[in-house]
């Protein structure tokens, strides 16, 4: 091995070094904000599984959740009043 | 740009800070995830300067054609030239405490992070089996947190052990740290657990694939002289001490506290094992 490349060995390793010492501040920093409630709320929604599985294991389609509730919620639009008399 | 290696820098001391407030807050404190991800933080910044400081020193040191060996500034008068050789000196005093600190990424070493990096992958592995929850995350921060103490010791007090002085006086101030994490263990050892080594979920596979590696890599140093059998012989006496108090002792957080004023101490003769610490004096042109 060249001193050279030994030379660049050693500055990758010191990069490593670094980078994992930013890793640490940031896991540092996630101890520290997770003792408050918002910080496990959003813990919280970033493990929680995109799609649960529903009692007969089949996966819901949130499509059709999503329209149908789209749907349910314009029939109950009530038509407003006009404050403008004809 | 400002040198690092022009003044004389405060590493050292922040270091032993460091290692003594970890040591005594694992030790006495009950913990907290906030006290623990400020230990956290404050480490990793530190190692993340100390790492950029060696950056400095990791250059490959060009030919000497081309640099300006002329003294600085357009005067050339006597007192100027006497003042500047003066002030390149003592930078190259404090540049050549650089190169030695670099003994620190040492290919050993690097196999050992890189050893300790795959152990905890594996037991991340093993014991979370990717079921991703918070309170798992917190658990997860907290084991990362604690091994990264351990290996930030064990890391920096080799880029500080090249010297005789600041050797001597590390092996004094990690032997009394030792003292102070080993108190509350006093009555607590328990010679019946040295037969019923831990299995399971909650042991860590960590430690016990370090101590073997540092072992084995310790061993080619008992050929290469006198002076460095004997540095390898004191490292392997501090290991087993290690061992023995990971296998007889409950395991806590009182118990990292131990672990990390140990491998400070074996850090120095990890690296003082490998390499010797005599002077050799070399000028380094900084252009």
């Amino acid at each position: 091995m060249r001193k050279r490349d030994v030379y660049a060995a050693r500055r990758m390793a010191l990069f490593f070094i670094g980078f994992f010492a930013l890793l640490q501040c940031a896991l540092g920093l996630s101890l520290i904000l997770g003792q408050s409630p918002q910080a496990m709320q959003v813990y919280a929604a970033l493990a929680r599984p995109p799609f649960e599985k529903t009692a007969n294991n089949k996966t819901p389609d949130r499509t059709d959740q999503a329209l149908s509730s789209f749907v349910t919620a314009s029939n109950n639009i009530t038509q407003p009043t006009s404050v403008i008399a004809p | 740009m400002m040198s690092y290696y022009n003044t004389r820098h405060p590493g050292l001391t922040i270091y032993c800070i460091l290692t003594c407030v970890s040591v005594i807050f694992l030790t006495y404190a009950p913990t907290q995830n906030w006290s623990l991800g400020f230990l956290g933080m404050a480490w990793g910044g530190f190692i993340f300067f100390r790492a950029l400081s060696l950056l400095e020193v990791a250059d490959y040191p060009e030919p000497l054609e081309g640099l300006n060996l002329s003294s600085k500034g357009s005067t050339q008068t006597l007192p100027t030239l006497a003042t500047d050789l003066l002030s390149r000196m003592d930078g190259n005093r404090n540049m050549v405490r650089g190169l030695f600190a670099l003994h620190s990424v040492h290919t050993r070493t690097i196999l050992w992070f890189c050893i300790a990096l795959v152990a905890f992958f594996y037991e991340i592995y093993t014991t979370l089996h990717f079921d991703p929850a918070e309170t798992k995350f917190l658990t997860l921060a907290q084991n990362a947190t604690l091994y990264f103490i351990i290996g930030a010791t064990f890391w920096a007090g080799q880029t500080y052990a090249y010297s005789n002085n600041v050797s001597r006086f590390l092996s004094i101030f990690f032997l009394i740290l030792l003292g102070v994490a080993f108190l509350p263990h006093v009555g607590l050892i328990d010679l019946s657990n040295f037969w019923h080594i831990p299995q399971g979920d909650n042991s860590s596979y960590i430690l016990p694939i370090l101590f073997g590696y540092s072992f084995l890599a310790l061993l080619p140093a008992y050929a290469k002289g006198r002076r460095y059998a004997m540095n390898s012989i004191v490292g392997s006496i501090i290991l087993l001490f290690i061992i023995l108090c990971a296998v007889t002792l409950p395991q806590g957080t009182q118990s990292y506290a131990l672990w990390i004023a140990a491998w400070g101490l074996f850090s120095i003769f990890w690296v003082r094992s490998e390499r010797s610490t005599r002077k050799i004096y070399r000028l380094h042109l900084t252009g």
